[in-house]
């Protein structure tokens, strides 16, 4: 048996939306008890009567560990760029406790097998793995993998991420299937018939560059056929799909989501910590924003958006249109980045990055209450992925939940040093950047797996 | 590790980008080529007596490469030329490994054509040498907008020293493949610095509305001949068949629309200099008549290659690198 006391700190539970100061006492991997009190110690003899660790948590803020519905772990297949091993480090450093893989593996996780393997603890994981396999096999677009087996093995859903589900008949199908198993098909929504050659955001700025743009379109014209397929099939059926779309980056995508929830679908989406920080002016060397001509660790996919789109990304975040805060972590070797822009891989690390970014901008800047951020990277995810339903009590600080918390200095004000990561890659572009929020201390399980 | 962690300061010799260099820097570098020019061969051969110079060039040239190769061997220097046909870049070299290797066997300088955009960045960033930039992707053509100045200034007979009011009241209009074009960019971000009006002109699909963001003071006019009206230049420039990734104009449009020939010419511009870069599609965009004409500068533009890439190497290869490599401030 192992216990711990954090002490003193203020807990934040975003789903029941309790916000004070208290102690949190951990028995084993679950939370045992919590007491809510100006007064530090009420719970000292306790602990000390089962001999727990006793964690000051003074002037930090106690909450869920983070959930991150959107990573890529790089293994199997491409094990230069990042390991399970190696991701999940960075994830807690960041105090992320929950990852969910996306299946761009190599092979592509399309199959109970890789999935397994990708969940084993053989892979040395530092942080709890879960996966959104393929959504069709080798994300090829076509058929459809074996989602009743996969969902039996533990997938959370199923997703073609990279690439988008494209025929209208496979995305329906596909939809139409996974809410038979009450999971969603999560989308990278970009028609890509539309962005060949393209390599960022449509727009002066690529006009200047010589670049060919994303146009903002090949995002929403699949977010809004993506919804019409919901409404075929809950028109049809008696099923209710759930579209979960991926990284939105634009105004419009957002306003057809907005409309999408108004109507009582059932969509949910994310936005990237980089979405809401950063616009496609750095691409032509923007010290305002750290970066250098032609940075490519400023390309990713979906692109940096104008300042008009970021300024939708953070209007959509406060006022509820956006679900969830997921960070796309997508690390790439050295040599895959230092190449010319438009041969140069899309992606960007981000774990270690979020929390801090997030409350910056979100908090920080746009005046976000602590919790509404914090239940965008814990409670809101867990909700999304259903995961209590599926046996999982995680993002909530709750009597008898898994104790995965994140002590964090809320108030520290810092700049990341990519020179530091825990990551294989360090392709980002927030080194440098300033950050609020420090983690302290990383619990996965009741027990420490991080200390700052 | 230099790409993330460290903030190479440019060289100062570089020119990677039309921005890269100030008005004042023109008018020394058009006094630099002037002087140049003047030398005699023996003269001229002491300014970079066996200095290595590399071309490398991942695209097809004529002009360029040989002006440039010209003018480094008229200085005296040593040049090699790597390819993309017969290199290892055919083997799949990073543009990284290939400048890290050049400067290995003893290039400084580096002079770059890649059909990728911001590749001239990369390969400064990589080796810190000097590179110049002889066309990249879509992006920019600093050499030649440089020589089309140089070439307005002596046709005009305007004097050769670089300010805000040099092209004041002059006029001149790019028609054509803008958007595909390096040389429009490179010219659209230089002449309005210099006070000239710079008018776009080319049907939507090859001069998009954007190419209004370029810079402050460039127009669109869609009318050619009413473009043309306005002229003391008429810049021409080639469709761009091999960038217009499934972009499907019509051709005989096109040159009823915007093909500069002799009638047209006469009527609406019959003063007007007319340039183009190279290289022509005679009958498309040009007509050969006019191409050949009294009114064409062509030939000097090509002439003016030379001198101003005398120049441009010069600078490259006797700034110094001022050496403050700054970390990146955190």
């Amino acid at each position: 048996m192992s216990a711990i006391l954090l002490r003193g700190g203020r807990l934040i539970d975003p789903a029941s939306g309790i916000d004070d100061m208290g102690d949190l006492l951990i028995k084993d991997n679950r939370i045992q008890e919590l007491n809510y009190s100006q007064r530090p110690g009420e719970m000292d003899s306790i602990a000390a009567n089962i001999g727990a660790e006793i964690i000051d948590c003074t002037g930090c803020i106690v909450a869920p560990g983070i959930i991150d519905a959107h990573v890529h772990l790089r293994e199997p297949g491409q094990t230069h760029k990042e390991t399970i091993a190696t991701g999940t480090q960075a994830a807690i450093a960041g105090g992320v406790t929950t990852v969910v893989a996306m299946p761009n593996t190599t092979p592509v996780t399309d199959s109970v097998q890789l999935l397994r393997f990708v969940q084993s603890h053989d892979r040395n994981p530092s942080a709890r793995v879960f996966t959104m396999p393929a959504a069709t096999f080798g994300s090829m677009g076509g058929e459809l993998t074996d989602y009743a087996a996969l969902a039996e093995a533990g997938a959370l859903g199923f997703t073609d991420d990279g690439k988008p589900v494209l025929a209208d008949d496979v995305m329906k199908r596909a939809l139409t299937e996974a809410a038979k198993l009450n999971l969603p098909i999560s989308q990278h929504a970009e028609d890509t018939r539309m962005t060949v050659g393209a390599s960022m955001n449509f727009g002066p700025v690529a006009f200047r560059l010589g670049l060919r743009g994303m146009p903002i379109e090949a995002e929403s014209s699949i977010v809004e056929r993506d919804i019409r397929l919901l409404e075929e099939i809950e028109h049809e059926t008696k099923l209710r799909p759930h579209l979960h779309v991926q990284h939105v980056s634009t105004a419009r995508a957002l306003h057809a989501i907005r409309n999408a929830k108004k109507r009582g679908l059932h969509v949910t989406c994310e936005v990237a910590p980089h979405h809401v920080t950063f616009t496609d002016a750095a691409i032509e060397g923007d010290p305002a924003q750290r970066s250098q001509r032609y940075d490519t660790h400023f390309k990713m996919n979906p692109p940096l958006r104008s300042r008009e789109d970021v300024d939708a990304c953070i209007a959509a975040v406060l006022d509820g249109t956006v679900d969830i805060i997921a960070t796309d972590h997508a690390p790439h070797a050295h040599w895959e980045k230092n190449v010319e822009f438009e041969r140069a891989l899309n992606g960007i690390t981000g774990l270690e990055t979020s929390l801090g970014a997030s409350l910056r901008i979100l908090h920080h800047e746009h005046g976000m209450k602590l919790i509404d951020v914090l239940a965008l990277m814990t409670s809101a995810p867990a909700r999304m992925l259903r995961l209590r339903e599926l046996g999982y009590d995680l993002g909530v600080l709750r009597d008898g939940a898994l104790a995965d918390i994140v002590v964090v200095n809320a108030n520290e004000q810092w700049n990341y040093d990519a020179q530091t990561t825990r990551s294989m890659s360090r392709n980002t572009p927030f080194h440098g950047a300033p950050m609020q929020g420090r983690v302290k201390f990383t619990l996965l399980d009741g027990q420490v797996r991080y200390r700052a | 590790m230099s790409l993330l962690r460290t903030k190479t300061t440019p060289h100062p010799g570089s020119l990677t980008s039309i921005h890269d260099i100030s008005l004042s820097g023109i008018t020394q570098l058009f006094g630099l080529a002037s002087s140049l020019e003047r030398e005699s061969h023996r003269q001229r051969v002491t300014h970079l007596d066996g200095r290595k110079v590399a071309l490398l060039f991942y695209e097809s040239s004529t002009r360029t490469r040989t002006s440039f190769e010209l003018a480094a061997k008229s200085l005296g220097a040593i040049t090699t030329l790597v390819s993309d046909k017969s290199s290892s870049i055919e083997k799949g070299e990073s543009l990284h490994d290939t400048g890290l290797t050049l400067r290995a066997l003893g290039a400084e300088c580096i002079i770059l054509r890649s059909n990728y955009s911001g590749a001239p960045e990369v390969l400064a960033r990589s080796t810190g040498l000097p590179v110049l930039n002889a066309g990249d992707g879509m992006h920019e053509h600093p050499s030649q907008a440089l020589l089309d100045l140089r070439t307005m200034l002596q046709r005009l007979a305007l004097p050769q020293t670089m300010d805000e009011k040099t092209l004041a009241g002059k006029t001149v209009v790019i028609t054509g493949d803008i958007r595909h074009s390096r040389v429009a960019r490179s010219n659209a971000i230089l002449l309005p610095k210099l006070g000239a009006r710079v008018i776009l002109c080319g049907p939507p699909e090859l001069c998009p509305e954007q190419a209004l963001d370029l810079t402050h003071g460039v127009e669109i006019e869609r009318n050619f001949e009413r473009a043309l009206a306005h002229a003391d230049v008429a810049m021409m420039l080639r469709i761009q068949r091999e960038r217009l990734a499934g972009l499907d104009i019509d051709t005989a449009e096109y040159i009823a629309g915007y093909q500069l020939n002799e009638q047209r010419l006469r009527k609406h511009a019959p003063k007007a200099l007319v340039m183009h870069p190279g290289p022509m599609v005679r009958g498309l965009e040009i007509d050969s008549a006019v191409a050949d004409g009294q009114q064409s500068v062509i030939e000097q533009q090509v002439t003016n290659g030379l001198a101003v890439r005398m120049a441009l190497l010069h600078r490259a290869l006797t700034s110094t690198k001022n050496e403050t490599p700054s970390e990146v401030t955190a």
